[in-house]
């Protein structure tokens, strides 16, 4: 059951397009200020969760709410601010008439709206931009300017699907910069996204979605620890290795992928016992780079498959 | 500001910048009206010149309005609804957006052409303008609703447009945009009365030839709003059991 606290909730919420089920029985709940990373690959459910809450879809079974009310309801939704994954922009009005517009439609009075937009466009970097048609931007700054689209009306929670998608490592900053201190500010945060960089980077509790499913939720440490293994020890799969791969059989976990083997030793096993039987061969510790696994890792071992697959 | 006059201007400085919708929309008519209209020897002291002006004009008005209606398709690709409709605004603010734009459209066009008419052909406009003002109003109400339907019925861009054209061609050869109805043989005249564009260029005639008084002209406004009313109401329907707005 949702708490009484939560700023959104879906509640076994079940979605179906035809004979595909887009959302089997989802749970989630969202609290005041998180900054919430919905991590999955592309047709696993995040944008169909995003539309539920926003509105735009009804469940055909559980429930979608913002705060203790409906999402289908108008009010409610007066307090969320969506940035659809799509440029929702229109690219032959200026970037102030798209904001403009777009503010009239929350209830903003004129004078109001062009004063919003004037302080979210100095906060996307893009008020030199004002009076330029929006089909002359580059993709980052239309992404830019999406995000701003979604604050004018000042909400409370904020939903973004993939709002990174195809933009360069400076409008990618700027907008991380953004969103990290509107969820100081107190908003909370949905962010769907399919770069594991992002969401480790950004958000404070990861869920993991494939075929409509929650496959594990938590704070990336907690998600961490559902792994059997503690370690990733990476090296080379070459004919020299192929003894030390012998020698490991049964100690841990060995996966080989793209040239690489991974061997992952199971919780309390001494590294020490590892690179002694790589002496043993012979091999050279530089050969060997072990790393703390990441939420691939994590991807990998509830699916069995890679994220960007 | 209501979330209709919200949309309403957005749609109207859309069009102020696209070049190509101002050409299709006022530049290609006139440019019909004129080369028919000497190639026809139009003067005052003829019909034919309600008739060029009327027809023409209504041939591109359903062309202007059924493009405008099919916009909805442009905004869904660019995910403007999910913006839209995220927020308090409900989705028949958009629809009625979108007709109102048309009705406005459209009556500009007409402005435009009849206006064209007057100086190129002398066509007698000023003493009935009141009667021509209720005539263009009803058309246009009635093109966007049709505009609005082939929008509703279409899946794609791509589908409306080809069933735009064939029914926009199809309508004027049969409803006298081309040519008067009255040449047509007997089973194609009566068919062309399923048209709206008939009963634009009868309102037309009515109005700038035989100078009808009101109560003549009634039954045709009538039909006009009939027209609009029902098609609009289709649009309607069929929009609530589409996917444009999923």
């Amino acid at each position: 059951m949702s708490g009484p606290s939560a700023a959104l909730s879906l509640l076994s919420a079940v979605k179906r397009y035809g004979a595909v089920t887009a959302l089997d029985g989802v749970t989630l709940e969202i609290l005041p200020g998180e900054f919430f990373g919905l991590l999955g690959p592309n047709g696993a459910g995040k944008t169909t969760i995003l539309s539920l809450l926003a509105g735009l879809l009804s469940p055909d079974a559980g429930e979608a709410r913002i705060g203790e009310r409906p999402a289908a309801d108008a009010r409610a939704r007066r307090e969320l601010g969506l940035v659809p994954q799509g440029l929702a922009l229109y690219p032959d009005l200026t970037a102030a008439e798209n904001l403009e517009i777009f503010g009239g439609l929350y209830g903003l009075a004129r004078t109001a709206t062009r004063a919003r937009a004037a302080e979210l466009l100095q906060a996307v970097q893009l008020f030199e931009r004002r009076d330029s048609l929006v089909r002359t931007f580059s993709g980052g700054l239309m992404r830019r300017l999406n995000l701003a689209a979604a604050l004018l009306h000042r909400p409370r929670l904020l939903l973004c699907d993939e709002p990174t998608v195809g933009v360069d490592p400076h409008s990618r900053h700027e907008i991380f910069e953004l969103l990290r201190r509107l969820n100081r500010e107190g908003m909370t945060i949905i962010y769907s996204t399919h770069y594991l960089e992002e969401a480790s980077r950004l958000c404070s509790r990861i869920g993991i979605i494939d075929h409509g499913k929650i496959l594990a939720l938590g704070t990336q440490d907690e998600l961490l620890e559902r792994l059997p293994f503690e370690e990733e020890i990476r090296f080379p799969a070459t004919a020299a290795t192929a003894g030390l791969c012998a020698d490991l059989a049964g100690l841990g976990q060995l996966a080989t992928e793209e040239g690489l083997h991974r061997f992952r030793p199971p919780a309390g096993f001494p590294l020490s016992a590892f690179y002694l039987a790589a002496e043993r061969r012979a091999l050279p510790s530089r050969l060997f780079a072990c790393a703390r696994p990441s939420l691939e890792t994590v991807f990998l071992h509830l699916t069995g498959k890679n994220l960007r697959e | 500001m209501s979330p209709i006059l919200i949309l309403l201007r957005k749609d109207f400085a859309h069009f102020r910048r696209d070049r190509g919708a101002m050409v299709f929309a006022f530049l290609i008519p006139l440019t019909m009206i004129i080369l028919f209209g000497q190639i026809n020897g139009v003067n005052r002291t003829t019909p034919t010149a309600g008739q060029l002006v009327g027809g023409w004009a209504m041939q591109f008005l359903l062309f202007v309005l059924v493009w405008s209606a099919n916009s909805l398709f442009q905004e869904k690709d660019l995910g403007l609804f999910q913006r839209i409709l995220s927020g308090p605004v409900p989705r028949s603010a958009i629809l009625w957006s979108k007709f109102v734009y048309g009705c406005g459209l459209g009556l500009l066009q007409l402005v435009v052409l009849f206006a064209a008419g007057r100086i190129l052909f002398g066509l007698e406009i000023l003493p009935y303008l009141p009667a021509l003002a209720l005539v263009c109003v009803c058309a246009a109400a009635a093109c966007s609703a049709f505009g609005m339907l082939l929008a509703s019925l279409a899946h794609t861009l791509e589908m409306a447009r080809g069933l735009s054209t064939f029914c926009i061609l199809l309508m004027s050869a049969l409803g006298g945009a081309w040519f008067p109805v009255s040449i047509l043989p007997p089973f194609l005249q009566h068919l062309s009365r399923f048209t709206l564009v008939y009963w634009s260029t009868l309102g037309f005639r009515q109005v700038l030839w035989e100078h009808a008084p009101l109560e003549t002209l009634l039954p045709t406004i009538a039909m006009l709003v009939a027209i609009a009313a029902s098609l609009l109401a289709l649009a309607w329907w069929r929009f609530n059991r589409s996917q444009i707005f999923s």
